[in-house]
């Protein structure tokens, strides 16, 4: 093999990508006018020739489009990675995609007459609206790069509940909106190219500018702050320039979020280690890559018969991508202080444990009761009331199961990777088990409960087995793990959006159970929930040794005496259990796992049994509201309990993380 | 205190479904297969527009439907008495509320099965196919008029509407016999740059068919007979018209560049706006499409 020198391997891999979209491209095009048309098509279209018009008009701004959202996007990426030291970071982490989303289905909903005007200006500032809440969020802690990402994926989470709640609530009027959460690229006139070229140059411009400052800011956070405020005011410049133009793109073609996490992981692995290299190979190479995509969806369009959202289609191709790099990719030490975890337990915990418990056991008495009907609000008794435990009763055990058994996952995950970031849904076990009901609902034809179970557990196990066996290379060492679930969850997702973006209406069926509703729930199956959260959090309560320790990281662990190979994947295996349960009556959108965990800790309870046992009152008492304001705030409409427990938590959240400990 | 509780389906199936999950599946699967529909069931609920619309045609008002409140928007006619209960959303019907009405019949689409185990703890089911992935909405739309009029005893109902219908196509198909040569492509606006196009399996291609149009869109379309799809997928050489239908999208203002203009049906002015009609209906909706396409083409179209 010939040896090629790190510095060329970035140009060498963009001529390559280069020379396969430019044939693909040729490819397309081919199969839509003949060869000796295209001059006169490209340049100055005959009017009256519609051929023409469409190469003119729709294939050649596309092309462009593509070239510059995927320069921005990758752009972008580069910088926010750069600016917040982290590997994970992207446009997406600011929630600015789901900002802009949400405020265009508010829009449709509530004043349809301003999307006439200005449709992408309304996404604009949805998504500004979206980052303005971060910087809030994340103000009083000195704009801290993990607060900010914090913040960022729970507004993101947040916007994200809003939207599909909207989609569930009036599923005829949203169909749209799945098509620009999917990021598609059609074009039809010149517009997003106008729109795009000017304000990826400004961006450009000004990050090259920075190009000082921002390598700097990738030093660790002791040094940079070393050197000075001027570091802080230069941080948020250029997350603010960053989150314009991912605005601009989102408001002009959709959400294609993979771009801006993959690209700038592909310019790093090709060599181009130095910041001001990379600020310079990523939008070459986003810009490639998102051509190669487009048109490689242009060319399975004339095969297929039927167009994929180009944003889904990015996902799915990029997210393997990810899984790849999980392996090789150099990932910075993460900013967590594992001594965090270990400050001494501040409160009287079985106090508190006990007020929990009563808490969760008044609100599944108000649960079972109170309610509405046809003549309005009603405390159910006697007859009435036997008549509605019989519905009511199966949906408060399972919502408190699952509640309990995501909150025990989350524990037991964040303690493993000593990330209060880390949730369950995120390591791709709930995407997992959306996989398998995808495939028997668009395989088999029909989503019977009876079929849900085995397979949402079959796509569980399968997930676990990818993300394990990715896990298993490298000792299970946490920040893999969770790259690996990420990326597992992103290819599913991908194949979630693309399936909703097809306008199929089984799609709904799909998104219904997604968002964690308890409605399908029966007897037997509340029964099943409760015996298996038992058992689960039996399990987990034994491993509490083990979560004391493993936050202490692998040098201590191993003084210690625990085997961290063993007690890593015990804990995985126990954590992906807990979630495929939890995750079957909740859903893959509740983020109880999140937030149960972190309440628990707020309240002091430090040590892993009460924090466990915190967490998992929590998560049971988070579902159980949840399920009941989801069954009468929109009566006779019912929102999701696990749409409802994003929507009412993670404000909560935000909050909380918002104050200073 | 259960000894109380009413001697309905309801109250005697609720309570065994408290016992064993293999007992109480047994007992529901043999409610709904031994055909214990009540000999001329009068309390009604419909989960699905299509069967909501033809049970009013055939003078039956059902008791409760679900997404009442987007009636207006999607069906405009019939007129949704006042008197019909919104059950909530389409894809979870509110069960509580279910159980207040006390019906004596559910009726629903295969497309809803996951529910059909719950709702027999309700009452009665009936699963109706209008749109299955098989294609032939109007055939199922007719079987499904019938079976609702046998059901309800109103099958001489059924027959004069589905009488009505074909005659309805049979003079529309009359009326537009001068325009039939020039095909028609049925489009919706999802957003500035995609539109939904109707095309084979869809009720409206069935109509067209029977009332001698031709369909524009010869490409695949899904499931529920349509293809999500960009604007310019619509540019044709041929000599077409475009019916939009315009039901709460006025909002959506698409590109009208130099592409749009170029489009042969733009240039000739063969753009047509329809009213609200339900794209995924049974009978009602396919003869109210029919007589929108009328109304839009017959009277003009002959001097076009």
């Amino acid at each position: 093999m010939i040896n090629i020198p790190p510095t060329y391997r970035p140009a060498i891999l963009a001529a390559g990508l280069g020379i396969a979209a430019l044939a693909l491209s040729v490819t397309t095009l081919a199969t839509r006018l003949p060869s000796e048309l295209w001059t006169s098509a490209l340049l100055e279209p005959p009017n009256d020739d519609i051929r023409q018009m469409v190469i003119h008009y729709s294939w050649l701004p596309r092309l462009i489009t593509s070239l510059l959202a995927g320069a921005a996007l990758a752009l972008v990426g580069t910088v926010f990675q750069q600016i917040l030291r982290n590997p994970l970071a992207s446009p997406t982490t600011l929630g600015v995609e789901a900002g802009a989303n949400i405020s265009l289905a508010l829009a449709t909903l509530l004043v349809p007459s301003w999307l006439a005007g200005g449709r992408e200006a309304i996404a604009f500032a949805g998504g500004l609206a979206a980052v303005g809440i971060v910087f809030a969020l994340s103000w009083r802690r000195g704009l801290d790069p993990l607060i900010v990402v914090l913040a960022g994926l729970l507004v993101g989470l947040f916007f994200g509940a809003i939207a599909a709640t909207l989609v569930l609530l009036k599923e005829r009027h949203f169909a749209g909106l799945f098509l620009w959460g999917n990021g598609s690229l059609n074009q039809q006139d010149f517009s997003a190219v106008t729109y795009l070229l000017p304000r990826l140059a400004l961006a450009l411009t000004i990050f090259i500018a920075m190009i000082r400052p921002l390598t700097l800011l990738g030093l660790d956070s002791a040094s940079a702050q070393g050197l000075g405020l001027r570091l802080g005011i230069a941080r948020f410049a250029a997350l603010a320039v960053g989150v314009g133009l991912t605005a601009s793109v989102v408001s002009a073609v959709g959400i294609i979020g993979f771009v801006g996490l993959a690209v700038p992981a592909v310019v790093q692995l090709a060599g181009a280690r130095r910041f001001h290299d990379r600020l310079i190979w990523s939008p070459i190479l986003g810009a490639e890559l998102l051509w190669l995509a487009d048109q490689t969806v242009l060319a399975l369009d004339r095969i297929i018969d039927s167009e994929l959202p180009t944003g889904a289609f990015t996902a799915l191709a990029g997210a393997p991508v990810l899984l790849w790099l999980v392996r090789s990719v150099y990932l910075a030490p993460g900013p967590i202080q594992a001594a965090n975890y270990h400050r001494h337990q501040r409160v009287a915990a079985r106090p508190l444990l006990l007020g929990l418990t009563l808490l969760l056991a008044l609100a599944a008495i108000v649960s079972l009761t109170f309610g509405r009907g046809i003549d309005g609000w009603r405390w159910s008794t006697g007859s009435e009331f036997d008549m509605l435990l019989v519905w009511r009763a199966p949906r408060v055990v399972a919502a408190t199961a699952a509640g309990a058994m995501l909150a025990a996952a989350g524990v037991l995950v964040q303690r493993l990777t000593g990330n209060p970031m880390a949730s369950p849904e995120i390591l791709g076990a709930s995407s997992g088990a959306a996989l398998g009901l995808i495939v028997a609902l668009f395989g088999i034809g029909e989503l019977g409960r009876e079929m849900a179970l085995p397979a949402s557990l079959v796509g569980v196990g399968l997930t676990l087995a990818a993300v394990l066996a990715l896990g298993r290379r490298t000792g299970f060492s946490p920040d893999r793990i969770l790259l690996a679930g990420i990326a597992v969850g992103a290819i599913i997702d991908a194949l979630i959006g693309f399936l909703t973006a097809s306008g199929d209406p089984r799609a709904m069926l799909l998104l219904t159970w997604l968002s964690g509703s308890t409605y399908g729930v029966d007897g037997p199956t509340a029964a099943a929930a409760a015996v298996t959260a038992f058992v689960l959090l039996s399990a987990a309560a034994l491993l509490t040794r083990w979560l004391d320790i493993l936050p202490l990281g692998p040098a201590v662990s191993q003084s210690i005496g625990v085997n961290t190979r063993w007690s890593r994947l015990g804990t995985l295996v126990l954590t992906a259990l807990l979630t495929a349960a939890g995750s079957l009556v909740a859903g893959t959108l509740s983020f109880v796992g999140l937030m149960a965990p972190h309440l628990a800790r707020r309240l002091g309870l430090e040590q892993a049994l009460f924090h466990l046992a915190g967490a998992a009152l929590f998560g049971g008492l988070i579902m159980v509201g949840a399920d009941w304001l989801g069954r009468i705030v929109l009566f006779p409409r019912q929102i999701p309990a696990g749409l409802v427990a994003t929507l009412v938590g993670v404000p909560m959240l935000m909050w909380l993380v918002a104050r200073k400990a | 205190m259960r000894k109380n509780r009413s001697t309905t389906v309801v109250g005697s199936d609720a309570r065994l479904s408290r016992r064993t999950f293999g007992q109480g599946l047994f007992i529901s699967l043999a409610l709904g297969n031994t055909g214990a529909i009540a000999a001329e069931p009068r309390r009604i609920v419909s989960l699905d527009f299509g069967l909501a619309e033809t049970l009013l045609e055939i003078g039956v008002v059902p008791v409760g439907l679900t997404a009442a409140d987007d009636w207006n928007d999607w069906v405009a006619e019939p007129r949704l008495p006042t008197s019909v209960v919104n059950l909530g959303g389409t894809f979870e019907p509110n069960v509580e509320l279910l159980l207040e009405l006390k019906p004596d019949l559910i009726l629903l689409t295969p497309y809803l099965a996951g529910l059909s185990d719950k709702l027999r703890r309700i009452a009665p089911i009936l699963s109706l196919p209008l749109y299955d992935g098989a294609g032939d909405p109007l055939k199922r739309a007719t079987e499904a008029a019938r079976h609702l009029g046998r059901i309800t005893g109103s099958s001489a109902a059924a027959e004069s509407l589905i009488t009505r219908i074909d005659a309805t196509f049979a003079r529309v198909r009359e009326r537009l016999r001068p325009v039939s040569t020039m095909p028609v492509c049925i489009v919706q606006f999802m957003d500035a740059r995609h539109v939904r196009v109707f095309g084979a399996k869809s009720m409206f291609q069935d109509v067209l068919d029977r009332i001698g149009l031709t369909n524009a869109w010869t490409r695949e379309t899904n499931y529920w007979g349509f293809a999500t799809v960009g604007i310019e997928a619509l540019a044709t050489t041929a000599d077409i018209r475009l019916l939009r239908l315009a039901q709460a999208d006025d909002y959506i203002r698409f590109s009208q560049g130099p592409l749009w203009r170029s489009m042969p049906f733009v240039q000739r002015g063969r753009v047509t706006a329809l009213p609200p009609v339900l794209m995924f209906g049974a009978l009602p909706s396919a003869e109210r499409f029919a007589r929108l396409v009328d109304a839009q083409f017959a009277p003009a179209g002959v001097g076009d």
